[in-house]
């Protein structure tokens, strides 16, 4: 967190950036690999959340492209499916804001999956089927990851604002 | 309304890039932009790697040494017989007036980063255009096939592993000769031998072997060894499973066949003089004095 919970710097958003893609694409043993969190959909959810007029849609879509160039696959379907995310994120933000973590973190899950589901489609579309739903278990860590870094931490202003404007 | 335009968007950028590959070039300035995060990606591992070294005993690494030194020698050995055998297969392929046996030359390279889908199976090297690389050389490891180069960026390039779904070879059983197909379906510790006849001589056990077909693909390496073979009565072929010979998600580092020139291409493929008119005869001997002196076997 940046001491200015106001607004928060360019170089924290930067490193979530990064950091995310890098947990995106850190090898992982093979019986570990389906359970990897969906970082980025996180990421896309947490600053949608914290900051709405500031990362949107497109930057979403901008982030997306980042992750389709690293991971090799058709260019375009993390783009695609980060910005379906940060829409979703952006229509239920103001009812976030009443839900307890639980069942924020079961909106989470829906909003990874969707990220999942979509990329896969594309992929699967492309001539990579997926061989089962083992690949939502990505979601339902990142479910379990979101209380840990969930942007509705009691000192931060943004979070009032958030809770003003709903 | 941005979103419907983002994913128009998307969509134009998947169709350019997956059915018209249109987007190669960006691809591959994009693939040099971020292998930063390949390489950091990949430092956890080299980190332990590195402690491990670090941190190991010296009796541990003198018991390495030895084990290593052990291993060698047998190695040498096996070579010995190698030559006098690759010798022999020399002089019996002059006999039958067939090809020579092709050198390869190998580059080895460490992977730094594994496509983290699970239904694409791709890995990137730490070698690049710099080093040689070209899309279509084949990559090896210790035990076998391990796939083929893809993407060259500059300093890393992308390779497709022999079990990705979209990826297909022509391959032998060794035991009999008999050509097979041998492609990936995406899990990492399978292959499918498509068509084969159901009464095609093909074993639980066999070994299966790169063939030279395609031309793409150096000769003999171990591609896999089939483990089940069913026949059903209702299905044109059989259907029959093989287990990957090499080690596809634990080799660190791999081999890049960097030099596999096809027969063809040792010698500079000349046309055939065509019959010159008399008139322009004077001003060819040039040209055509050069290509006199070629023997052609």
């Amino acid at each position: 967190m940046s001491d200015d919970a106001h607004q928060p710097s360019r170089l924290l958003f930067t490193a979530t950036v990064l950091a995310a893609l890098l947990g995106a694409v850190v090898p992982l043993p093979a019986w570990l690999a389906p359970a990897r969190p969906d970082w980025l959909a996180l990421l896309v959810v947490y600053w949608v959340l914290r900051l709405p007029h500031g990362f949107g849609i497109f930057s979403a879509w901008l982030v997306g492209l980042l992750m389709d160039v690293l991971s090799g696959g058709v260019i375009g379907r993390h783009a695609l499916a980060l910005a379906v995310v940060a829409y979703g994120a952006l229509l239920l933000r103001h009812r976030l804001a009443h839900y307890t973590l639980a069942q924020q973190a079961a909106v989470v899950f829906v909003l990874c999956a969707t990220d999942q589901i979509l990329a896969g489609w594309v992929q699967s579309v492309a001539g990579h089927p997926t061989q089962s739903l083992i690949f939502l278990m990505g979601s339902l860590t990142a479910a379990f990851c979101w209380p840990l870094i969930t942007p509705a931490s009691p000192r931060d202003r943004s979070l009032d604002e958030w809770r003003a404007v709903s | 309304m941005r979103l419907g335009g983002l994913v128009l968007a998307s969509v134009v950028l998947m169709l350019a890039d997956g059915r018209f590959g249109v987007l190669g070039p960006a691809r591959i300035a994009l693939a040099d932009a971020v292998v930063p995060v390949h390489w950091l990606g990949s430092a956890p591992q080299r980190l332990f790697a590195w402690l491990g070294e670090v941190l190991s005993t010296r009796e541990s690494l003198l018991e390495e040494n030895r084990a290593l030194r052990a291993e060698a020698l047998v190695l040498r050995a096996r070579t010995q017989r190698l030559a006098a055998i690759a010798a022999e297969n020399v002089r019996l392929r002059e006999l039958l007036n067939s090809t020579a046996v092709r050198d390869e030359r190998v580059l080895v390279a460490e992977i730094i980063g594994v496509s983290p889908d699970l239904s694409s199976q791709t890995v990137v090297i730490d070698k690049g255009r710099h080093d040689g690389l070209r899309p279509g050389q084949a990559v090896i490891d210790a035990y076998g096939l391990y796939g083929q180069v893809i993407e060259v960026g500059r300093l890393s390039s992308r390779v497709l592993l022999v079990t990705d779904a979209m990826h297909a070879l022509p391959a032998q059983v060794v035991r009999n000769g008999a050509r097979v197909i041998v492609a990936g379906d995406g899990r990492i510790d399978a292959l499918n031998v498509d068509h084969v006849a159901a009464t095609m001589d093909v074993r639980p056990g066999d070994l299966l072997v790169s063939s030279e077909l395609e031309q793409r693909f150096p000769g003999g390496f171990p591609v896999g060894v089939v483990e089940s073979v069913v026949n059903d009565p209702g299905k044109a072929f059989a259907v029959v499973q093989a287990r990957p010979s090499a080690q596809l998600d634990r080799s660190r580092h791999v081999l890049v066949v960097t030099a596999l020139a096809p027969p063809a291409a040792v010698e500079p493929s000349e046309p055939v003089d065509p019959p010159e008119p008399p008139g322009a005869a004077p001003q060819t001997p040039a040209a055509t004095a050069p290509q006199a002196g070629v023997s052609r076997p």
